[in-house]
């Protein structure tokens, strides 16, 4: 008997699971694709463009007409994003709806001027750009974006999400969305991908030119700087202190700090530290004896386009000065300590970023580099904003 | 048939429907409490439309759910609270069997080190085997292996007869101190992503579970909480003491080992997926043994889905009560485990026992 | 304990312990991710005391006054302020397994500073006594909880596992505090959750050295009581000197997590190490146990600053990898000894 109630518990138990199999996807169809593909072929196409003309009784509208026949023209479109496993993306439609998790996609969502798809952002988003992106902000939130809030995202429809490279682990994205919706993972990870991501995302989105625009922008200083860099010995290039938000936590050689500082022809003392975001020895920094001490300030510490008051950030840039122990130090001698704001070493503005770097690093080098100028002119070139915000501390005279 | 027996045999049938009654209206409780978790959310589906939408699945062509409402409550909200049932039985019944092997009432896969046991073994697995061919199965291996280890030793100490309760349950918080030390001495040698994978194991959540990871802890909760429940019986009798067990013809060793190691199991299984839910394990059996009694052939069911209603319960408050912020479901237990340990600690010992 | 040894012994093992002690902050003001010779050390050292005739580096001077020196003070004061507060627990309590960790004071007392922060209290001279009041009183709420609990003849593990239950309880409380305040604040009071020695000024160093100052000498004199309180044999009513001695514990461990943050473990095994070696008289126990306190922070913290220069770990992780067994093995052997009574 009570061997009977165990078999049988677990027979229920069983059927149970196997009824509760994957929903399976529901398929979005492609307008003029009768065999479900995802493409339009030739002969869908011609079958398609037939039927219109007969004007038979399910002959297709004058619009699906086109789409299809755009589809099969452009589409599927195929890059690989920028998730640790190289993931590959096939688009077979326009994208037409998407839900941005990352900031910095938003950012390059704008300059390729695709604001308009734009279906749903991140409380990150809506947190940290009333000012830079006020179109944005009356758009539905998806959650933070770390933890993205699904349902809200379903609901929104898309057929895009673009998120961060690494940072929201697939288990909590792409394995709850169903097929139908693509997550696209665009990290802008380091400045050397900062092309290639334009590139990638231009394509997708059918904005090739204006990713070429922003591609020419980027390159062209670049090749400026990694030019006269390029000459330089390793004694000519300065020592750097890199610092992040929290006192003595340096940036090892896998940040995109690191990165920026030696594209801008430094040498980041802590290249060398293997644990990621450690707290270093304040002696070392001494001793080390760095030649310029750079420190970025988060956006909420009052740095970026939002903020237009300077006071935050000559506090913190005070605060590193008058440390008793780095007072002996060469760059505080010398008055070479930075702040820079997180905005302009992140992701699509790198640039500039760069450009200040190079400046500070190698004054005579780049007397004409003018990164304030390079910052309005990205600003009103590739976002139609008015050049406003506090970005560095101290200002250049 | 004598009339004392026959009145003894009906007390004994209506003491037995008792305890199936109570079962009974937790399990009605349960399938309520999942239902009303089904109906919250942050997308906006009509009632109506979410249990369209569950129905639907078993009767098609009645009901017309949304293609939303169906997408939204079986990949988001099923899982998610199924997962919250599989993870309370398993817990609860990992709890009251370890509780019901040592014969003590302090005893749960989290205050027994053996939770963090096997977050720490599967968390090593994620950082030395990310590159492993059927890496699930590798992490789950590994945390079964460490939890096994902690078990060792726990069931080491009960072998001393000075060993009192309290004493074994700080064995157990020492070794779960221990292997959280552990787990953050990893975090110096892993990789910047792998480390964040890591500090997961530290705090639970359940918003990892998949149809795919459901089926693993359904497998394992299956395969082992019947053979559990199939030796209550001994445990029962092992209540009275090893002696008396032994000349009742219980192999006291073999049933306490097989108990343990399939109470290890469960909790492997579920931290893989979960991280350390801390305290479910401890207080739903207490809450149990209340209402019906120590028996052990009703008390393991009975505690599993009184487990399953404490942690779905639970989830759904942390996330619905300072919407849209999202608290751990491992706080929120803790909020529950913490006082009800207090209690345990000091109220007079035996009163159960 | 059956230890016996002479006084004399017992003088000559604490004046050991401050020889090392002294030969170890040398040792470790010479050691850092900065490349300074023991010589330059010296005279770094000798140069405030006698000017003229020694001529360091300013590096030098700067490197050991500035920041080495703090912090070894720092670790030294700790150390030693945990430990005493440990041995007066363990006697207090008559458990070989009390500490103002394990007994949940630690965490009670980063929570009473956090609240400070997020209630507003900046770190000011001013409102420093603020702080540390608050912490004092949360500390003191898990240790007269429990001491009651014990007076009810609770077993000593059982007083324990309270203490573990305040630890569970505030370590959920402080980061429940931190979900409603500004992330900067958040920031700094993770801080107290994970102990750490490079806060120290010499203010700081002032502080705790005034606290230590004036209550060990205090515990001192009560030492034939503790005595008598800690030997299970008799049964004292010595409920001031207990009292007492439990508030002044409180008070050390509040005062030294108000600028150290949480460092498990140091208070439970420097006394207990001491105790078996020179037995439970009090006068040459506190002494003694609070200069190995010393030792152990002390020698852990340059671990913890030379294992991967420049890098530092938390002092409070290593000091768990140390305790954490001994306190595995402080419950088998109590497990083992009443299987044997």
């Amino acid at each position: 008997m009570k061997r009977f109630v165990y078999c049988a518990i677990i027979l229920i138990a069983s059927t149970i699971f196997l009824s509760c199999t994957h929903v399976d996807a529901h398929d979005s169809a492609i307008s003029g694709d009768t065999n479900r593909d995802m493409r339009v072929s030739e002969s869908e196409l011609t079958s398609s463009i037939l039927a219109y003309l007969n004007s038979s009784t399910d002959r297709p509208a004058l619009n699906e007409l086109r789409e299809s026949a755009r589809i099969h023209a452009h589409y599927p479109r195929t890059i690989t994003d920028d998730s640790p496993d190289r993931k590959e993306i096939t688009i077979y439609q326009p994208i037409k709806r998407v839900a941005v998790l990352s900031s910095y996609s938003a950012e390059a969502l704008r300059t390729l001027n695709a604001t308009d798809r734009i279906v749903g952002v991140s409380d990150t988003i809506i947190d940290g750009c009333p000012v830079f992106m006020p179109e944005l902000m009356d758009l539905p939130s998806v959650g933070k974006s770390f933890t993205p809030d699904i349902e809200r995202i379903l609901v929104l429809k898309p057929d895009t999400v673009l998120a961060y490279a690494t940072s929201c682990p697939p288990e909590k994205l792409e394995d709850k969305l169903h097929d139908d919706v693509t997550v696209i993972r665009l990290g802008f990870e380091k400045p050397e991908f900062m092309i290639e991501d334009f590139e990638k995302l231009g394509h997708l989105l059918e904005e090739e030119a204006r990713a070429d625009e922003i591609i020419d922008f980027y390159g062209g200083y670049m090749d400026i700087i990694s030019e006269r860099v390029a000459g330089l010995s390793d004694e000519e290039k300065p020592r750097v202190y890199l610092e992040g938000w929290s006192n003595y936590h340096t940036c090892d050689s896998d940040s995109s700090f690191h990165e920026i500082c030696s594209l801008a022809g430094g040498r980041n003392i802590a290249s060398d530290i293997q644990a990621p975001a450690s707290q270093v020895d304040p002696e070392w920094v001494i001793e080390q004896n760095p030649d310029i001490i750079v420190k970025y300030i988060g956006t909420a510490q009052g740095s970026g386009y939002e903020e237009d008051d300077p006071e935050s950030m000559k506090a913190i840039r005070e605060e590193v000065v008058s440390r008793p122990e780095p007072s002996g130090v060469t760059a505080v001698q010398n008055e070479d300590v930075h702040c820079i704001a997180i905005q302009l070493i992140s992701k699509p503005r790198y640039i500039i970023g760069i450009a200040y770097m190079a400046r500070w690093l190698h004054p005579d080098l780049f007397p004409d580099l003018d990164p304030e100028a390079m910052n309005a002119e990205y600003l009103e070139r590739f976002h139609g904003m008015p050049y406003r915000g506090v970005y560095v501390y101290p200002q250049e005279s | 048939m004598p009339p004392e027996t026959t009145d003894l045999r009906e007390e004994y049938t209506r003491f037995i429907g008792r305890k199936i009654l109570f079962i009974a209206i937790l399990a009605v409780l349960l399938i309520l409490i999942a239902g009303i978790a089904t109906s919250l959310g942050s997308a906006n589906i009509p009632l109506i439309d979410t249990y369209a939408a569950i129905v639907d699945r078993f009767l098609p062509d009645y009901f017309n759910p949304s293609n939303l409402a169906t997408n939204v409550v079986w990949n988001l909200r099923l899982p998610r609270i199924l997962m919250g049932v599989f993870a309370g039985i398993g817990l609860a019944v990992a709890g009251s069997a370890m509780q019901g092997i040592l014969r003590n009432p302090l005893a749960s896969p989290y205050t027994l080190g053996i939770a963090s046991a096997a977050g720490f073994g599967a968390a090593l697995a994620i950082l030395l085997g990310k590159g492993f061919v059927g890496g699930e199965y590798l992490v789950i291996a590994n945390a079964f292996i460490f939890a096994l280890l902690a078990s060792v030793v726990i069931i080491g100490i009960a072998r001393y007869k000075g060993a009192r309760p309290e004493t074994m349950i700080l064995a157990g918080i020492a070794i779960m101190y221990f292997f959280s030390a552990m787990t953050s001495l990893l975090q110096y040698f892993g990789e910047a992503d792998a480390v964040k994978e890591v500090v997961f194991w530290m705090l639970g959540d359940l918003d990892r579970s998949s149809w795919d990871t459901l089926g693993l802890v359904g497998i394992v909760l299956v395969c082992c909480i019947p053979l559990l429940i199939l030796k209550s019986w001994d445990l029962n009798v092992m209540g009275a003491g090893d002696e008396t067990a032994k000349s009742l013809g219980v192999q006291v060793e073999k049933v306490r080992i097989l108990s343990m190691v399939l109470a290890a199991l469960l909790t492997a299984s579920i931290v893989c997926f979960t991280g350390t839910i801390g305290f479910i394990g401890l207080v739903s059996p207490h809450i149990t043994r209340m209402a019906i009694g120590g028996d052990n052939r009703f008390l393991l069911p009975a505690s599993g889905i009184v487990g399953a209603v404490l942690l779905v319960g639970a989830d759904t408050i942390a996330r619905n009560i300072i919407a849209p912020v999202i608290l751990p479901v491992g706080i929120m237990t803790s909020f529950i485990g913490v006082p009800f340990f207090f209690y345990l600690i000091m109220r007079k010992r035996r009163e159960y026992w | 304990m059956n230890v016996h040894m002479s006084a004399r012994r017992k003088v000559l093992f604490i004046f050991s312990l401050l020889f090392i002690i002294i030969i170890m902050a040398v040792v470790s003001i010479s050691l850092g991710a900065a490349n300074i010779t023991i010589w330059d050390v010296c005279s770094a050292i000798l140069n405030k005391f006698f000017p003229d005739h020694f001529n360091p580096s300013e590096f030098a001077e700067f490197v050991v006054w500035q920041m080495r020196i703090p912090r070894i003070l720092m670790a030294i004061l700790a150390g030693i302020g945990l430990a005493v507060a440990g041995t007066i627990f363990q006697s207090t309590f008559r458990n070989s397994l009390a500490s103002p960790y394990t007994l949940g004071v630690l965490s009670a007392a980063a929570f009473g500073t956090s609240l400070a922060t997020v209630l507003g209290i900046e770190r000011s001279m001013v409102n420093l006594p603020i702080a540390i009041m608050m912490s004092t009183f949360v500390a003191l709420l898990p240790a007269f909880f429990i001491y009651r609990f014990v007076k009810r003849k609770a077993s000593p593990e059982a007083a324990i596992l309270i203490g573990i239950a305040f630890l569970f309880l505030f370590s959920i409380l402080t980061p429940m505090l931190l979900l409603f305040t500004e992330a900067g604040v958040a920031k700094e009071s993770m801080f107290w959750m994970s102990g750490g020695l490079d806060r120290a000024s010499w203010t700081e160093i002032g502080i705790v050295f005034f606290t230590l100052l004036f209550c060990i000498p205090l515990l001192l004199l009560k030492s034939r009581d503790f005595d008598m309180i800690a030997d299970t044999k008799y049964i004292t009513k010595e409920e001031k000197t207990r009292n007492a001695g439990i508030f002044i514990a409180s008070l050390m461990s509040a005062v030294i997590v108000c600028f150290t943050g949480i460092i498990g473990f140091v208070g439970l095994v420097a006394p207990c190490t001491t105790k078996t070696i020179i037995g439970g008289e009090h006068r040459f126990l506190i002494p003694a146990s609070g200069l190995l306190g010393g030792v152990l922070l002390l020698g852990l913290d340059a671990l913890a600053r030379t294992i991967i220069t420049p890098v530092i770990l938390p002092v409070g992780f290593l000091t768990s990898l140390i305790g954490i067994p001994l306190f595995i093995y402080l419950i088998t052997r109590i497990v083992i000894r009443s299987e044997h009574r």
